[in-house]
């Protein structure tokens, strides 16, 4: 990996192994395992990483990666500091570790990242009997992947979950806030279906709502407003980068929808006959009669809130006209395309 | 609302005896036909079943875009659980014009491959409120579909479900070919792109650093995407320094997810219970203040200071800090959805800003052209800086320009001035002003603001000086209900009202200065005679005025009889039927011999020939030319529409009873009849005020056109504590109505057929039974054809007096009305149900004797529903019977008993308990038919009637031959169909 894409904390991770002279070939070589999608089944755990690294041929290799968790004082301490500034509360909860928080865990007496590569330990299946192999070296490089793009993954591997910090920032806040009804809920989105009895045709009012469509400037570099001002996304793209690649296919679809609110609707032509007695209705039946195949009076008569009698005199017209066509009798009359009945 | 696969989408089906509303069918017959869909239904027993239902799918996007550009009249008609998704439309239209979306990824069954979709961001503070409105106000019919054996989905999600279904519909193209580029980026991104802009929306995991992208993404868009769940917003408020020594500063707030309750974060800090207690509501307060610190400091980087402390409630910023967040972070920070608030008299409208302002009508450049008064020539214009209401002085306006900050301090207070804005006056008071056409000026001098030319959506504020403010006081004073000194014209049979009289005076004032006038009443309150007032008026002060009016077909021979009762010193010249004059020429000779010794003379002739023959009407000018049910030009493209516009008049008037404010195609081109160019072109009309005031609700464009409307149209309505005193409880009004050439081919018929049977019988049983017979034949074929043949052809086309009757049936209905039909005849009343319940897409219940008393009182129980149906027809017997039916506040008696203390009986009976409405009779006569000959000997002998009517018709059957030939023999006007 290139690892000058990477964040701070990406090189940090890699760091031990890349200033280890002796294992540049490996690292070639590892890398390359990394890059082409070799690594499979990779877990993180507190202390613990498994992974499994299947090279072009032969037996897959299972790789273990291990560190010692960081003690829970050490944990403890780190914590409360972070939730004592909130710069770096704040960081924690749009999921990024700062330099601030490793020099804590420093002044903690604690190393965040590992000093070299015998502070971690490897196992392989593989016959290299080296401490490093280069499937070892490929999970490395596999985790710093991950970590690039989510820097808690870190924090998971040396003893604390995501869930785990966030509930631990909370504690330790010293405010007379109470966060503690906070949490992701899970959102309930299902009832039973009987507490539709009481509503099923009418529930509360319906409120009058007003819309203001105009939102003033939305053209190059002022396009998706929410997405610019949500913050570094996935992999510390910037905001701005992520509403570029999305801009031409908003832009695109918002045209489109404001021809739709100034789209002229029946409404708009106050003195055209009514839709049952239009010209376009008759349009409308003969392309229903194509889509379904035929057409009923009773469907028709359903369709248009009119009897069945209306409705099979409107029919009739449309086969006098010379747009439909009748097969059967009876109780069994359909009206078909012109086409369909040749 | 339904799912199938991953697609969402709504299911229009009803059940058996319901209708399909109008205005959708087109749309959703382009759907696809489902049977057998099983959704939840009500089985009468308090239990919810499952049953297979049929009806027309949309998916989320075309059924979006079928109900967002309904008008929110329409919407408002419609049953809720088809009114809640077009304003949820609504909704989502106006997040992608904001472009409030983000992208999603949604699981699959393969943990390596995501579905991406676009999901609408409720941000806006009001949002939550309107969503959650909307979730309240959702009928179970409209999540009856089953997620699971017996669960479904709960309100909030499924509004969420549609909501984001139809923005991701709504955002994608079509085709692949269609599909636009992402634009550059990292991997990740632009694959997430590719998989928005099309069909295509699969996402597939491409190596282990592509594996956090799903997660990051949910938790990225997290803040932007909940919506209720107690979540607070954010928000900042800037505050202007307190003292000399004192800074601005930003100060942190929590808003509840309703974006009511509001929780400074320095109180809560501090301990404050209620601050303590309102917070305690929310869910995560801290974390969501922190997380959303984090990211705003990356818009307002002085935000970062504030985070050294554990829970940071406020920054100090100096003048420029605040410039900027007055300017920019401000804007960006509301649009992603943080609450802001800035001082107001320092926003870009307000009082403490440097502003441009237009000083209009520094003199008029030419006058006023043939009749258009104000409405024709230029008027010339200059800009100045201004500050508030006041004007700057030169020097003022340079030290201001000359300061180093943009926040300055002004005579004590803190003002704003804008280096851009100051660039911009320079430009525009160098530039030394203009002209406008006055119609243009005038528009914008009633609205007193106007967009600053090269300066975006910037408003200026407008003043005026000369003709133009002249103009303004005359308008606003007309407005006020000034009462002149005008008296009521001697020649008028009959009292005005003193409502009345107010409408003559302001017609009066209005017309005086060019203006036309539109008297847009409420029904019953006498617009006819308020016009006829005015024409006798304005004869008074000079003889032989001429006066047009146009009308519809179906009230022409009203309009004659109206004319002849109340100012019968003016001559009428109907210009209708095989005839009518054939040239210019022809007509002013016919005007001139009917009016000699007259007042004047009322021409009155209809839309379809005030078309057909513009040509020498146009060459005729009138004193005044008056249109009645002007809606009748709502479509302004009409040939009659462009016709009237044609129409020479020194004055413009237009009646209407329907509520045309609110219907603004119609209100369009009213106006443009009565003061052209006041509303602009048509298109630029509908782009900003026609659109966002109907579809979509928008309160400002709505309030700018009433100040721009206002002056120009006077609307009573019966409920005017102003008004109603001046009232009596019941007013009662005859309506005229003609016959069609079938109708009139059947009577003939009838008649002739029936009274050759007549003829010579001896007075007696059979003599008696025969006449009541033709009578009973006469009365079904003036109300419909289709009565008297039993043929089943319930077109309203076939009837002039049902055609008359729908036009004011709806003029009711559209403004609120609550009307009952009676009718003596069952069959009668069949064909009423089912002609005015497909009309108006909802079930129009009958009431009569044949049916079940369980039946009955339900039917009286709907239509006393505030929601139940607007329309209650009822047969004359059945009515007769103390009926409680106190909603209602117009009766409809659609064919005549012949004795009126039966009908009074039944109208009375009818509002007997609880009444507190006004009531307006209106009694529907065929003219020239017998119906209208015994409708004045009711009137002129009410007492002889009241001594020779007894039960029923009976008197009638004993007249004699002659006498019975005078009575049912066509009158000459009967029919007033139009010629093909």
């Amino acid at each position: 990996m290139n690892t000058t894409e990477g964040a701070w904390w990406t090189q940090r991770w890699v760091d031990p192994l890349e200033e280890a002279r002796d294992l540049r070939q490996k690292l070639r070589k590892g890398r390359v395992l990394t890059r082409r999608g070799r690594v499979t089944e990779m877990d993180v755990r507190p202390g613990l990483v498994t992974a499994m690294v299947a090279e072009d041929t032969g037996v897959p290799s299972s790789v273990r990666l291990r560190q010692p968790v960081i003690q829970e004082a050490v944990w403890s301490r780190v914590v409360e500091r972070i939730a004592r500034s909130a710069g770096q509360a704040s960081q924690l909860l749009q999921g990024r570790i700062t330099e601030q928080m490793v020099q804590y865990f420093e002044e903690e007496g604690a190393e965040l990242f590992p000093f070299d590569q015998h502070d971690l330990t490897y196992f392989c299946t593989c016959r290299d009997d080296a401490a490093v192999c280069v499937h070892a070296v490929a999970v490395h490089y596999a985790l710093a992947d991950v970590i690039n793009g989510d820097p808690l993954v870190i924090f998971e591997f040396r003893g604390r979950s995501r869930a785990e910090l966030m509930e631990a920032l909370r504690g330790a806040r010293t405010t007379v806030i109470d966060d503690s009804a906070g949490g992701e809920e899970e959102a309930v989105d299902t009832e039973v279906a009987d507490s539709l009895l009481d509503t099923y045709w009418k529930a509360g009012i319906i409120p009058h709502l007003a819309f203001r469509l105009s939102a003033g400037d939305l053209e190059e570099g002022a396009a998706l407003p929410v997405i610019r001002a949500l913050g570094p996304g996935p992999g510390e793209t910037s905001p701005d980068e992520i509403a570029d690649v999305l801009a031409p296919i908003v832009r695109m679809g918002r045209r489109r929808v404001e021809e739709l609110v100034e789209q002229v609707t029946e409404e708009d032509v106050p003195d055209a006959p009514n839709p049952t007695s239009a010209e376009s209705l008759d349009d409308v039946l003969v392309a229903a009669a194509y889509q379904h195949g035929s057409l009923t009076s009773s469907f028709v008569a359903d369709a248009l809130g009119v009897s069945v009698l209306e409705a099979r005199r409107y029919l009739q017209w449309l086969v006098d006209e010379g747009r439909l066509a009748q097969v059967g009798r009876a109780r069994g009359t359909r009206y078909v395309p012109l086409e369909a009945s040749e | 609302m339904y799912r199938e696969g991953r697609e969402t989408g709504l299911l229009l089906w009803a059940p058996d005896d319901a209708h399909f509303p109008p205005g959708l069918r087109a749309a959703f017959l382009r759907g696809r036909w489902q049977s057998n869909i099983s959704v939840f239904v009500p089985d009468g027993e308090r239990r919810l079943v499952r049953e297979p239902v049929s009806g027309w799918y949309l998916d989320a996007a075309r059924a979006a875009s079928a109900l967002a550009p309904l008008s929110l009249t329409a919407v408002d008609r419609m049953a809720p659980s088809i009114a809640v998704w077009a304003l949820a439309s609504k909704w989502v239209v106006e997040a992608i014009a904001r472009e409030q979306v983000v992208p999603a990824l949604l699981a699959t069954e393969d943990p390596e491959v995501w579905s991406a979709r676009w999901r609408a961001a409720p941000v806006r503070p009001d949002d939550r409120a309107r969503l959650t409105g909307l979730a309240a106000a959702m009928p179970g019919v409209a999540r009856a579909w089953p997620v699971s054996e017996d669960r479904v989905l709960t309100a909030d999600a499924a509004l969420l479900e549609f909501i984001d279904a139809a923005t991701d519909g709504l955002l994608r193209a079509q085709t692949l070919e269609t599909a636009p580029h992402p634009g550059p980026g990292p991997s990740w991104a632009v694959r997430v792109g590719r998989a928005l802009a099309g069909p295509q929306n699969r996402f597939a995991i491409q190596g282990l650093s592509d594996r956090h992208v799903p997660d990051a993404l949910a938790r990225w868009i997290a803040p932007a995407t909940a919506v209720g769940g107690g979540r607070p917003l954010v928000g900042f408020r800037l505050e202007e320094p307190g003292g000399r020594d004192s800074t601005w500063r930003i100060t942190y707030h929590l808003l509840d997810a309703g974006g009511q309750a509001r929780v400074s974060v320095a109180d809560l800090r501090d301990g404050r219970p209620s601050a303590v207690e309102a917070a305690s509501r929310m869910s995560s307060p801290a974390d969501t203040l922190l997380d959303a610190l984090g990211r705003c400091a990356r818009v307002f980087p002085p935000i970062e200071r504030s985070l050294q402390h554990e829970l940071p409630a406020i920054v100090h910023v100096d003048a420029a800090e605040a410039w900027s967040f007055l300017t920019r972070a401000a804007i960006s920070l509301q649009r992603a959805g943080y609450w802001v608030d800035v001082p107001a008299a320092l926003s870009r409208v307000g009082r403490r800003r440097l502003r441009a302002r237009m000083r209009l009508g520094t003199e008029t450049v030419a006058e006023a052209g043939r009749g258009g008064g104000l409405l024709s020539g230029l008027v010339a214009f200059r800009w100045e800086a201004s500050l508030g209401d006041d004007a700057l002085t030169p020097s003022e306006f340079k030290r201001l320009a000359e300061a180093k900050s943009a926040l300055v301090l002004h005579r004590g207070q803190w003002v704003a001035v804008d280096p851009e804005e100051v660039e911009r006056l320079r430009h525009l008071m160098d530039g030394g002003g203009g002209e406008l056409p006055a119609a243009e000026a005038l528009r914008l001098a009633l609205a007193s603001e106007v967009s600053v030319p090269g300066a975006g959506d910037t408003l200026a504020d407008v003043v005026c000086d000369g003709a133009v403010a002249r103009a303004l006081e005359v308008l606003s004073s007309g407005v006020e209900g000034r009462l002149s000194e005008i008296q009521c014209p001697d020649g008028l049979h009959g009292d005005l009202r003193p409502y009345q009289k107010r409408g003559l005076d302001w017609m009066l004032g209005v017309t005086n200065i060019g203006f036309g006038a539109c008297l847009a009443d409420d029904m019953g309150l006498g617009k006819t005679v308020e016009l006829l007032a005015l024409f006798q008026s304005l004869c008074e002060s000079r003889r032989g005025n001429r006066f047009l009016v146009v009308c519809p077909t179906s009230v022409l021979g009203n309009w004659r009889r109206e004319v002849q009762r109340f100012v019968p010193g003016i001559a009428t010249l109907v210009h209708h039927g095989a005839g009518r004059a054939g040239d210019a020429r022809a007509l002013q000779a016919a005007m001139r011999a009917r009016m000699s010794g007259a007042d004047g003379i009322i021409v009155i002739t209809s839309y379809a020939l005030a078309r057909r023959d513009v040509e020498f009407f146009a060459s005729i000018e009138f004193d005044a030319l008056a249109l009645d049910e002007a809606q009748n030009i709502k479509n302004p493209e009409a040939a009659q529409s462009r016709a009237v516009r044609q129409l020479v008049a020194r004055r413009r008037l237009a009646l209407t009873g329907t509520p045309v404010e609110n219907r603004l195609t119609e209100l369009w081109s009213i106006m443009d009849f009565l003061n052209p160019g006041l509303l602009g072109s048509r298109t630029s009309f509908k782009k900003s005020f026609a659109v966002p005031v109907e579809r979509y609700g928008d309160a400002d464009a709505a309030e700018k056109l009433r100040r721009v409307t206002a002056p120009f149209i006077l609307r009573r309505l019966k409920t005017d504590p102003a008004i109603a005193p001046d009232l009596p409880d019941k007013v009662e009004t005859v309506r005229f109505c003609p016959l069609t050439r079938e109708q009139a081919a059947l009577y003939q018929a009838a008649l002739d057929e029936a009274m050759s049977e007549i003829a010579g019988l001896a007075p007696g049983m059979e003599r008696r039974g025969r006449i009541l017979a033709m009578l009973t034949a006469l009365k079904q074929i003036c109300n419909h054809p289709a009565h008297y043949l039993r043929d089943d052809d319930n077109a309203p086309r076939r009837s002039g007096k049902l055609t008359r009757f729908l036009e004011l049936l709806d003029e009711v209905v559209e403004t609120g009305g609550h009307p009952l039909v009676f009718t003596q005849y069952r069959e009668m009343g069949e064909i009423l149900e089912r002609v005015l319940t497909r009309r108006l897409g909802t079930r129009v219940p009958f009431y009569h004797g044949g049916l079940p008393r369980v039946a009955r009182d339900r039917i009286v129980a709907s239509f006393q529903d505030p929601h139940g149906p607007p329309v209650l027809i009822v047969s004359l017997k059945a009515g007769g019977t103390g009926l409680n039916l106190t909603r209602a506040n117009h009766v409809f008696h659609y064919d005549r008993w012949w004795n009126p203390a039966v009908e009074d009986q039944a109208t009375d009976r009818a509002f007997r308990i609880g009444q507190t409405r006004d009531v307006t009779v209106h009694r529907l006569v065929s003219q020239g038919t017998l119906e209208e000959q015994i409708h004045q000997i009711l009137e002129d002998k009410r007492s002889l009637a009241d001594r020779v009517v007894g039960a029923g018709e009976t008197w009638l059957s004993e007249l004699d031959d002659a006498t019975l030939h005078d009575l049912v023999s066509l009158g000459q006007d009967a029919v007033a169909e139009e010629d093909p």
